[in-house]
């Protein structure tokens, strides 16, 4: 059985995710079903076609569609001064600046016929003969609704033709400068692999791929159940822990009351070697050279049975040590004033039995058991940070302990497995995060951390070839101190890449590449080492000192590869959806604002959830201690003042945010200018939004309008 | 239906309509306790100055704008519903119409929204297209280059699109030339022998005394008058006599035989035409036959 917390926080998650769907459906059924049963019985679409007839011919004889032609001159002018050094890049960057002209022309379109058509039919008092006729108040939103659609379709199917015919043009150009480059480059040159993809696949290919399950960061190949982190490596594992009311309860009386405890243990499995010179200094340089005796007594936490000597002799092995903190939900820190940045260090004990776990104790500060008892869920964040350390993560590494007196106690885990509900939830090992990903250091002798992405059900049909391509998309995010001397002749950074069948154990051996920055590379590996769908993709740096910058789809498997027009069209399809939308909003604001005012509100109704989104982590729980704290404001009540303010004032902005559409979730150009194929998950989610926001939109359009003297 | 409905075309109780300005305050009451009934195949005329609340009455009566009180019924149903819509024919005081449009398009438009299947439509835009006197060059023009005769024109055209039991003419003369005048007070003299009820609301008092059976006067949102054109326009305590040929001497003894019978205030004169009669009798003339062109709505 689910605890009860676990069911209060998944509903609690369900309300915020479909909420909008609710406010949608209540709109719907009471404004068209009730109020507007009678119009809707009525509905007529030859009234309907009628009215979009007339919006469509209007739009046409005031020549709207003469503003296609200067979109098209603009994209030739800019792709024409574009150089980019990739030829898949030029195609990317001509993909991206066709449907970006398209999408602007269509939406500013969209937005000015939308906008003004009511308003000046009122004005010019055109409407007392359509109003006067048996026409419903309905039919004349959802006629004006499909006059403006079909402008919007007739604008994307020009550019859209457009769209298809430059691209062929510039694929063709394109392909011949490859063909000419590839009879010019040596057999062994690492740009080799991906110019031959290129000539063999074109340019203008879609490719369906299979994205991993998920990344983590290891410090080596797993070891049974037993996964290793290296220290000083800024590797760290996540645990989730989700509170029960009681629970909460049990925590606050503990901070509440004087002279009570609760502890976090960790428990860790801890492989060290004898530190080289690098290491020493790192020991150095992280105070941890005669740790045991430097650390304040209360980092130790109460005192475990332990073995290891409270001294410790010159370059003898570093102590173990961790450094904990405390994230929300959105992975900002929950320390508070404790500690934002670098957590709170704890010494692990070592067991007195070898082989056995060590074990560390944090006494829990009262403000972090305040803060765990106030919010919906958290993550204790354990580093790794001695050097010349391994670290072995198990399930459960971390718990909550409260001292009762009993011999028990109370023992909180960690939450549930999202998965399997049966399990607690499996720690993830990963990576402090750079410009371009998750940090993965290089070490020369490849012994370094390492990434694996986790492949599960990979639907792969069996190639006529042999070999399956890999897509590669590593970034560099460091190589400032890179010799470039030292890395080789070309330069170039190497990154070894290997796959592991899980089914079979089959490996691909490691295979070699050589990453540029924003660049994809592709790799065929042998159809043996993906078969069956359940493989992992190890990426390891090979060079010393050098940083790779890894996503969550860094790495994908290329299953299919589909017709290029076909998905030009789901991407313009996702664009009439958006045009659509932005028609519904336009005529909605401009029911009861003035043209001017209803062009505002629609760009802020559009706009509203991306500007939100856009100030991100700044609109966090807590940011307004943070601005108090800048702006250096140190008195306690105007400091409260300000913060609590912020506070209000973010909240309120993301509950309203909420509420408004979501415009990424119509990725007009971000699958296609990728060379990926539009998925139908994508194109039911444009679907949604466009259903979510439009229906109730138009419902809302339909009863103000019933209600509103059209005679001014 | 009872019977009292079923001989009336309109039915207003009580029509109060007071606009408000932004808080919600009074502003104008345009309109203040109307009562009144049409019956129907009469062509009824509503008279006033500007701003007695004629035009606001034919608004409220459309659904353009909503009632502060009271009600308003147009063949059995409540004003502005679609039902009474499908039923009545609306020229308003000026003909707002989409510009870019030409005329053919514009009668095909308003045909859909009756949903005139399009066969009956390719019969009847032409025939209302000759009725309303817009010829083959002119139909095909964009509204926008009509004058506003041809506007006034189309816009009666599409206000008979759907053959209307009620038909509402605000200002329909307005733009009107005299010959243009004179045919639509023509055609609604048509149309009330047709059956049709029309109300008519023009300041222009020559054309409602020409045409309607009754009238009422509105002023400042009141009504003010109302019944038969002949009744209201009787005077009651001067008798008029009026014969063809009397010579001066016959006049003169016809004066002197009032007189000693003890009338007093005597005048004699010869009657004058009215200017659009005597317009139009030139017109004639000058067109050939005697005869002008036929009046629009006229029988074939």
């Amino acid at each position: 059985m689910l605890p009860a917390f676990v069911l209060s926080f998944a509903f609690a998650d369900l309300w915020h995710q479909y909420l909008p769907w609710l406010a949608a459906g209540i709109i719907v059924v009471l404004g068209l079903l009730i109020y507007g049963a009678h119009d809707l019985f009525r509905l007529s679409l030859t009234r309907i076609w009628a009215i979009s007839s007339v919006c469509f011919s209007e739009a046409i004889r005031k020549r709207t569609l003469w503003i296609t032609p200067l979109a098209i001159i603009g994209v030739i002018v800019v792709t024409q001064l574009s150089h980019p050094d990739d030829p898949q890049e030029a195609i990317r960057q001509a993909t991206k600046f066709c449907l970006f002209a398209s999408g602007l022309l269509v939406s500013v379109v969209a937005i000015i016929l939308a906008c003004t058509n009511l308003p000046k039919e009122i004005d010019n008092r055109v409407i007392f003969t359509v109003v006067t006729k048996p026409t419903t108040r309905l039919e004349i939103v959802l006629g004006k609704c499909l006059g403006f659609a079909r402008i919007s379709a007739t604008i994307i199917i020009i550019m859209g033709i457009f769209t298809y015919a430059y691209l062929q043009t510039r694929s063709w150009t394109e392909m011949s400068a490859v063909h000419r480059q590839l009879a010019s480059i040596p057999s062994d040159s690492p740009t080799r692999p991906t110019l031959v993809y290129y000539a063999d696949h074109g340019f203008l290919t879609t490719r369906r791929l299979d994205a991993p399950e998920n990344l983590q960061i290891y410090g080596r190949l797993p070891d049974g159940n037993v996964r290793w982190m290296q220290g000083a490596q800024s590797e760290y594992f996540l645990v989730p822990f989700t509170l029960s009311e009681e629970q909460k309860d049990q925590l606050q009386q503990v901070a509440d009351t004087t002279g009570a405890s609760a502890y976090l243990m960790t428990t860790l499995r801890i492989q060290q070697h004898t530190p080289n010179a690098t290491e020493q200094r790192e020991i150095k340089e992280l105070g941890l050279g005669n740790a045991a005796v430097e650390l304040k007594a209360e980092e130790l936490g109460p005192v475990l049975p332990t073995s290891r000597p409270t001294t410790q002799p010159a370059n003898a092995l570093p102590p173990a040590v961790v450094s904990i903190r405390l994230l929300n939900q959105n992975y900002r820190s929950l320390n508070g004033t404790l500690d934002e940045s670098a957590g709170v260090r704890v010494v692990l004990q070592q067991p007195d039995k070898p082989g056995d776990s060590w074990y560390g104790r944090l006494t829990i500060p009262a403000e972090w058991l305040n803060r765990m008892s106030q919010v919906p869920m958290f993550y204790v964040q354990v580093h790794a940070i001695s050097p010349a350390t391994d670290y072995g993560v198990e399930a459960e590494p971390e718990m909550i302990f409260i001292p009762t007196g009993k011999q028990s106690g109370i023992k909180i885990g960690p939450a549930m497995s999202a998965q399997d509900p049966g399990k607690p939830a499996e720690p993830e090992l990963l990576s402090s995060r750079g410009a371009r990903g998750m940090i993965l250091m290089g070490k020369a002798d490849g012994k370094g951390p390492i990434a694996l992405y986790h492949f599960r059900n990979a639907k792969i049909s069996r190639p006529s070839n042999g070999t399956v391509p890999l897509q590669l998309q590593i970034n560099i995010e460091k190589n400032g101190e890179v010799d470039v001397e030292k890395i080789g002749e070309s330069g170039y950074a190497k990154v070894g890449v290997q796959v592991i069948n899980n089914k079979t154990g089959e490996s691909s051996g490691l295979i070699e590449v050589t990453p540029e920055l924003s660049q994809t590379s592709f790799l065929n590996v042998p159809f043996k080492s993906v078969e069956g769908g359940d493989f992992d993709v190890v990426v390891r740096s090979q060079t010393q000192d050098q940083w790779l910058g890894l996503k969550d789809d860094a790495v994908s498997v290329v299953v299919a590869d589909e017709s290029f027009v076909v998905n030009l069209f789901k991407s313009l399809l996702v664009l009439w959806m958006l045009s659509i939308l932005v028609v519904v909003i336009g005529i909605f604001c401009s029911t009861f604002l003035s043209w001017p005012i209803a062009i505002i509100c629609t760009l802020v109704i559009l706009l509203g959830h991306w500007g939100v989104d856009q100030l991100g982590s700044a609109l966090d729980p807590g940011s307004g201690r943070s601005i108090a704290t800048e702006f250096r404001i140190y008195d306690p009540v105007s400091s409260r003042t300000i913060s609590q303010t912020f506070d209000t004032l973010s909240h309120v902005l993301r509950v309203v945010s909420n509420f408004l559409p979501d415009l990424s979730k119509f990725p007009v150009s971000d699958y296609i200018e990728r060379g990926l194929a539009v998925p139908l998950s994508s194109l039911l989610q444009s679907l949604g939004v466009l259903a979510c926001y439009g229906l109730p939109l138009l419902v809302l359009s339909y009863v103000i309008m019933r209600n509103k003297e059209v005679a001014p | 239906m009872t019977q009292s409905a079923q001989e009336e075309a309109v039915r207003i109780e009580h029509l109060t309509k007071i606009y408000k300005d932004f808080w919600g305050r009074d502003k104008v009451r345009a309109l203040d306790d109307l009562n009144l009934s049409i019956r129907r195949g009469e062509v009824f005329g509503l008279l006033g100055p500007n701003g007695s609340g004629k035009s606001t009455t034919i608004k409220l009566m459309l659904g353009l704008i909503f009632p502060t009180a009271g009600s308003a019924s147009i063949l059995g149903h409540a004003a502005g519903s679609t039902e009474v819509n499908e039923k009545i024919g609306f020229l308003p005081e000026e003909s707002y119409l989409y510009r870019f449009l030409n005329g053919e398009e514009t009668l095909y438009f308003y045909g859909r929204l009756f949903k005139i299947p399009r066969r009956d439509l390719k019969r009847r835009v032409p025939m209302l297209l000759d009725t309303v006197g817009l010829n083959a060059k002119d139909r095909k023009r964009k509204l926008r280059e009509y004058s506003k005769g041809m506007a006034r024109r189309i816009g009666l055209a599409q206000a008979l699109i759907n053959d209307p039991e009620l038909i509402l003419l605000d200002e329909p003369t307005t733009g009107l030339d005299p010959i243009g005048t004179r045919e639509m007070k023509d055609l609604i003299i048509s149309l009330k022998q047709q059956g049709k009820t029309v109300l008519l609301c023009s300041h222009l008092l020559a054309d409602v005394q020409d045409v309607c059976d009754r009238i009422t006067i509105l002023f400042g949102g009141r009504m003010q008058t109302l019944g038969q054109v002949r009744d209201l326009l009787q005077v009651r305590d001067i008798t008029q006599i009026q014969t063809r040929g009397m010579s001066t001497a016959q006049i003169e003894e016809v004066q002197a035989f009032l007189s000693k019978i003890g009338v007093s205030d005597t005048v004699i004169t010869h009657p004058t035409t009215t200017l659009e009669d005597l317009f139009m009798r030139i017109v004639r003339e000058r067109t050939g036959n005697g005869q002008a062109k036929p009046p629009v709505g006229s029988p074939n």
